[in-house]
């Protein structure tokens, strides 16, 4: 057994895992269930975390290689970006919500990791990686552009505002 | 089988020593391989040795030797990389075809070499670019060229004491050109079925001076083609169908559930014909 510390969704975080253990299981079992375990071999994307800005699959991740890491579920990025869980809920973008959690942090990661130029393909491509079973594809899509539409113009204003 | 341990190596030379120390015990790379094979069984081992700390397996220089990626490298950064993007592109598009964007967060190029599955996607795409393997073991460095480090399903020329730290594309030969396609007739994170990387490159008068083309999914290794003198005076379209039943030639592929062995092949010459005539093709102006 090896202790592990670091901060999960700004909080510290400290959990004693078996060095095979994944990231998913360690954090589910200290309580934090807004990840969720789908496919466990990092397909689905139901799992799917920001560890030190980077976005992976938390069933792949051996929990006892983050140590002193920077980690961020659904619960977490969903108030970091409230735009973009709003977006998600006024666009319906979830049905049965089972993927949801994982949508939100593909989302949250295309928004403020990929730096691709926002357009439908680009998303399409970054979120193939995580699987609706109800193909409720279109809503989450549609979410993600509107949000990247509202930060280009929240970004528009703020640089207007910025300008001598 | 107990669950391994794991140790999280600070410093390169504290890895070679606990790997030569602990038989059976493993490189941690970047994990996507390794733990859905130890969560299946698949794996036994006594200690898996995490690389991901080491300062120096770290990052991507370019210089006049050409462009050197440190083996803990992501798929994604090395997708991204504006030098690969440019000389090697062949290179990035294959590391941007790979899984979804969370694997390619993750997965390593050091670990996707030591892996050595011939379905992957940057193997071929490596071979043509000449890439050579920086290794490190007890007895120091060597190099091997990354054409020559699988030598079977998973196997490789690596000393189980050793640890890939990183990997040199050369520059490539003025006026080239060069692309990867793979084909994947299910959803699209698979592995392909059959995949092709090739470079052409002209002299000053226009007439082809250099081909290479690798192959993978198409035997236990990943393939290269050994067209380098296939010209012949020949261009175009027939020295693409001449490159074509040389791919043909040298392909094994095996019948599983990506395909039939008799599809495969067939797909070899399809695909690489198509590859070729497009680089041999007019430069678009």
């Amino acid at each position: 057994m090896t202790t592990v510390r670091a901060r999960v969704n700004g909080s510290a975080w400290e959990a004693t895992v078996e060095p095979s253990d994944s990231l998913l299981d360690a954090l589910r079992a200290g309580g934090c269930t807004s990840v969720k375990a789908g496919c466990g071999v990092g397909v689905c994307g139901a799992c799917g975390v920001v560890v030190n800005d980077r976005y992976v699959s938390s069933c792949l991740t051996f929990a006892a290689t983050v140590d002193g890491a920077d980690i961020w579920t659904a619960a977490g990025l969903s108030e970091r970006d409230p735009a973009m869980a709003a977006a998600l809920a006024a666009h319906e973008g979830f049905q049965c919500g089972a993927c949801t959690p994982g949508q939100m942090v593909a989302a949250w990661a295309y928004v403020h990791l990929a730096g691709a130029r926002p357009d439908d393909e680009s998303i399409r491509e970054y979120l193939a990686g995580n699987l609706c079973r109800c193909t409720g594809y279109a809503t989450i899509v549609e979410a993600v552009l509107d949000r990247c539409g509202s930060a280009a113009q929240a970004d528009a204003t703020s640089m207007q505002g910025e300008t001598p | 089988m107990t669950s391994p341990d794991l140790l999280r190596a600070g410093r390169l030379d504290e890895a070679i020593e606990a790997l030569a120390l602990h038989e059976g015990a493993l490189v941690l790379s970047g994990g996507t391989s390794i733990m859905p094979l130890l969560s299946e069984g698949m794996l036994d081992t006594p200690l898996l040795v995490w690389i991901g700390d080491i300062g120096e397996l770290h990052g991507i220089t370019v210089d006049s030797r050409g462009v050197t990626i440190g083996a803990f490298t992501t798929l994604d950064e090395l997708a991204r990389h504006p030098e690969v993007r440019h000389s090697h592109g062949h290179v990035a598009t294959a590391a941007a075809a790979v899984g979804n964007i969370r694997v390619r967060s993750q997965a390593t190029i050091g670990g996707a070499l030591a892996h050595a599955d011939p379905r992957q996607d940057l193997p071929p795409a490596l071979m043509v670019s000449n890439a050579v393997a920086h290794v490190a073991g007890p007895n120091g460095a060597r190099t091997v060229a990354v054409g020559d480090l699988a030598t079977g399903l998973m196997e490789t020329v690596l000393e189980p004491e050793e640890v890939v730290t990183a990997v040199t594309l050369p520059p490539p030969p003025a006026g080239s050109r060069s692309a990867y396609i793979r084909f994947c007739p299910a959803s699209r994170d698979d592995f392909p079925t059959v995949s092709v990387a090739g470079r052409v490159a002209r002299d000053r008068s226009g007439h082809v001076s250099h081909v290479a083309v690798a192959l993978g999914s198409v035997s236990s290794v990943p393939t290269a083609v050994d067209a380098g003198a296939s010209s012949q005076g020949r261009d175009g379209d027939q020295l693409a169908a001449a490159i074509a039943e040389m791919a043909l030639a040298v392909a094994r592929p095996a019948d599983d559930r990506l395909g039939g062995a008799d599809y495969k092949r067939h797909m070899v010459g399809v695909l690489t014909r198509r590859l070729m005539a497009g680089l041999l093709a007019p430069a678009p102006r």
